[in-house]
């Protein structure tokens, strides 16, 4: 039997079992066609390439370390990235039946399955474009700016994969699931909209436990293929995965009846499967999210996690040696190890230079006879601190001194090793964790506390003694501008700071203010009394952390209590904590 | 190959009584005619497995219409209204077509078919540029693309100019020798042209089965050629519903299906053609049978 003229169709397969390998070959033939109809046409590749410039933009500005790659995938094309697709990603029921293809579908022997498998693969796919298509560029603007980096894409991208490509299934999953609910395009993209910018701008236990890790990656800068951490977010996106099969599920059961007349014979077991898949994966990745909120026990272990390495790098071995890279600089005060996160070679030279400067105004900082001094570049602190004596700065402490040269890598390290310091007297742990009080969720910033006034007042002084009165008068100037005044019409003044050249890294109004009133009793009383004044008042006074973000307020009072009483100042002379 | 109808009943969930016990056999090429409402698209429908009927037994090919798969492996369906994806070309949406019709996708194939509706040289045009009768002669080519036992095909030259509707009907007459064809309108010079055998609907029912000639056979001595001055045309037409109607030498001449030659008129009888049959089955109450 044929059509006059055109060759008889010799069917590939007239008859088969539901779900046997004609159905596969259908949901593949489906898949590309799905895929091909959503990147199909301009609009597609504009959001693509809206998208790619992200992280190209991220790479000509110097910040595109390799963690930084998956994390602006993370936050970027993540995030934005699906909110752009998701009305093509909801193509159950909606699209077919807008162009009134449905019908000529539907009597065709398509499975709700291969219905629902196919615009799931050929959705995710199509998101999977965005993310390659980023990370291509993305590679392709470091390979100019940073060839060095280079190497280490491998890990990016497995790194950068493992995070992403489970919420995209997550993303189309959660598509096709509004669609076959409702077949309605603004319900889709109002779910998407909820879900992600929910997850992104609410706060609160369940939603930083259970919502926030679908689409947030925590801050895996230091577990960039390294460390233990890759078995934690892994468990994670396990958790992603989960929610998609049951996403999925809730699809192939909504579809079937919503459009009674697909065939369903296999669909029921898949059904089945992916319910199981759901409590399996649910079940698994629950344990280390239902430990605490996750992000905040990420960011807690991993920073507990990092000065276990930095003990153990200090005593000579690491337990992941390609955690850091060392280098040992000789310097006329003596050797500095510099522990860098990879793609940061250039930083340490500058630094270490820098260090053995400043290291004779800092003597509680000098190391034993015969040892080294040691900087560790911490990526998962939000402060400088110092662990067992040995400096461990942050992230952004590394760039200024790559970027800089010298004279930003002695402003850099001037600031973390005065903020180490002082934090080390006020006893600030690396980690503290928020609380919720009365529906209001606290938590630690540097600078919040006594110890960020007298750290940077500690700053001014060795930046006088170091560089000279004319380079201290410049910087005053800068911080003088800083009001708090000022600050409630920029709330963004001390980013505007540090791209004028000071510090600028976060402190707050009242630190500036107390920093002044330490700078002026130090010009009459001498700044040698004041800063002993300061290190005595630390041993008198309980340490910070004792009292967690709510006792930050009373001890930073009783602390400038003592401060006043032993320098003779009225103690309102000092900003109180409150204000 | 054949479908075989019987008792079939569609009530919907609103209490309305679409089909109400169609007994058919299908072969050949076979019409459906009837006015709107009669049913035509509901039993196309649950023919194309778009729809399960209320009562009855339906088989295609031997097969029951319960099994969803193996019917629709013999089936090609061209809706009343449909569309295709826009942004696909021509060439990609027959290939699209095949695949889910499970059939070879080869090109030479695909474009053989396109050569067959006149839609070759339009292989690379995206769906978005074709006007509506080129959509409608890819969805016949798109139907046809599975080699489907059956095809069934509701209402398929509306929209398309006088050229394609011949193709068309060309096109039906090739298939038909080792197929069932079944092809719903309202266009009776459709099915005069390419049926063998037809069923009129009325009110979910069928009140005819049978050939061309069979159904025109009905309205004989029934059909009355009436010579009608323009000044009592609307009077004339108001009172025995014309079938036909043309201006010619200063009067309307007008074809009227009745018992009788109406009253007052100059009326000759008139050999009865199929649209006679068609529309003296509707206005009778038995289908014309008794007449």
């Amino acid at each position: 039997m044929s059509i006059p003229g055109v060759p008889a169709a010799a069917h590939e397969a007239p008859s088969g079992r539901p779900g046997g390998p004609h159905e596969v070959r259908l949901v593949w033939h489906l898949a590309r066609w799905e895929f091909r109809l959503i990147t199909r046409g301009p609009a597609f590749w504009l959001a693509v390439l809206a998208a790619a410039s992200g992280t190209v933009d991220l790479a000509v500005d110097g910040d595109f370390g390799p963690a930084l790659v998956a994390r602006r995938l993370g936050d970027w094309v993540l995030l934005v990235g699906p909110l752009v697709f998701l009305p093509a990603l909801g193509a159950l029921r909606r699209r077919d039946a807008a162009c009134g293809i449905h019908e000529l579908v539907q009597s065709r022997p398509v499975s709700a399955l291969a219905a629902v498998a196919a615009k799931f693969l050929g959705g995710w796919a199509a998101l999977t474009v965005t993310w390659l298509v980023s990370m291509t560029a993305g590679a392709a603007a470091l390979g100019a700016v940073r060839p060095q980096v280079l190497p280490y894409w491998a890990d990016v991208l497995r790194m950068s994969a493992l995070l992403t490509l489970p919420c995209y299934a997550f993303v189309t999953g959660l598509a096709l699931a509004m669609d076959g609910l409702t077949g309605r395009t603004g319900v889709v993209l109002a779910t998407g909209a909820l879900a992600v910018v929910g997850s992104w701008f609410l706060s609160g236990a369940v939603l930083r436990g259970q919502l926030a890790p679908v689409f947030q990656p925590p801050n895996f800068s230091a577990v960039f293929g390294l460390d233990p951490y890759t078995g934690l977010i892994a468990l994670n996106r396990a958790w992603s995965l989960a929610l998609t099969a049951g996403l999925l599920a809730l699809a192939l059961w909504l579809l079937p009846r919503k459009v009674p007349v697909l065939t369903t014979a296999a669909g029921r077991r898949v059904t089945a499967l992916l319910l199981v898949f759901l409590l399996a994966g649910g079940a698994v990745s629950a344990v280390p999210l239902l430990r605490a909120p996750a992000s905040v026990m990420w960011e807690d272990e991993a920073q507990e996690w990092e000065m276990a390495q930095v003990r153990a790098a200090a005593a000579g071995s690491t337990e992941r040696k390609s955690y850091w890279v060392r280098h040992r600089v000789e310097t006329p005060a003596g050797p500095v190890e510099v522990y860098l996160a990879r793609g940061s070679d250039e930083a340490a030279v500058p630094l270490a230079q820098a260090a053995a400067r400043l290291l004779p105004h800092f003597p509680a900082l000098r190391p034993p006879a015969g040892e080294p001094l040691r900087i560790f570049e911490g990526s998962f602190l939000r402060q400088a601190r110092l662990e067992q004596g040995h400096l461990v700065l942050l992230p952004k402490d590394v760039a200024t001194a790559r970027r800089g040269g010298e004279g930003r890598a002695d402003r850099a390290l001037l600031r973390a090793m005065a903020e180490a310091y002082w934090a080390d007297l006020a006893q600030i742990p690396a980690y503290v964790p928020g609380v919720v009080q009365n529906g209001e969720y606290f938590e630690y910033l540097p600078g919040l506390t006594w110890d960020g006034a007298a750290a940077l007042y500690h700053q001014w002084v060795v930046l006088e003694r170091a560089a000279g009165p004319e380079a201290l008068a410049e910087e005053l100037r800068l911080w003088e501008s800083q009001t708090r005044d000022a600050l409630d019409r920029d709330p963004d003044a001390f980013t505007t700071l540090h791209s004028a050249g000071a510090v600028g890294y976060a402190s707050s109004a009242l630190s500036v203010e107390n920093a002044f009133t330490l700078w002026a009793a130090g010009q009459s009383l001498g700044h040698d009394r004041v800063l002993a004044a300061l290190e005595e008042a630390a041993a008198a006074v309980p340490p910070v952390s004792l009292g967690g973000p709510l006792g930050w307020i009373p001890s930073s009072d009783e602390y400038w209590q003592v401060v006043a009483s032993r320098l003779g100042l009225e103690v309102g002379a000092f900003t109180p904590n409150w204000r | 190959m054949s479908i075989v109808i019987e008792g079939l009943r569609k009530v919907f969930p609103d209490g309305k009584v679409a089909l109400d016990g169609i007994h058919l056999e299908v072969r050949g090429t076979f019409g459906l005619l009837g006015p709107n409402g009669a049913g035509k698209t509901t039993l196309m429908r649950i023919l194309a497995t778009l729809m399960t009927p209320t009562e009855g037994r339906v088989t295609i090919d031997g097969i029951p219409l319960t099994d969803l798969a193996a019917v629709r492996r013999r089936l090609g369906y061209l809706p009343q209204r449909f569309g295709f994806y826009p942004q696909l070309t021509v060439l990609e949406t027959m290939e699209f077509m095949a695949h889910i019709a499970e059939a070879p996708a080869d090109r030479p194939r695909l474009m053989a078919l396109l050569e067959r509706v006149g839609l070759a040289d339009r292989a690379r045009s995206r769906v978005r540029q074709l006007s509506g009768g080129m959509i409608q002669r890819l969805g016949i080519a798109a139907a046809l693309v599975g080699d489907p036992r059956v095809l069934i095909v509701d209402e398929p030259t509306a929209g398309l100019d006088q050229d394609s509707r011949v193709s068309f009907r060309n096109l039906l007459a090739g298939l038909a020798e080792d197929r069932t064809v079944l092809l719903s309108t309202h266009i009776v010079s459709d099915v005069e042209t390419t049926c063998s055998r037809l069923a009129v609907l009325r009110d979910g029912k069928v009140i005819f089965t049978g050939s061309p000639d069979q159904l025109a056979a009905r309205a004989d001595g029934k059909v009355w050629a009436v010579a009608v001055e323009p000044a009592d045309w609307s009077h004339f037409e108001q009172r025995f519903r014309p079938v036909a109607a043309v201006r010619e030498a200063g009067l309307v001449r007008a074809r009227v299906v009745a018992h009788a030659p109406p009253p007052g008129y100059r009326a000759e009888p008139a050999a009865p053609t199929l649209e006679d049959g068609y529309v003296w089955a509707l206005r009778t109450r038995d289908g014309g049978e008794a007449a």
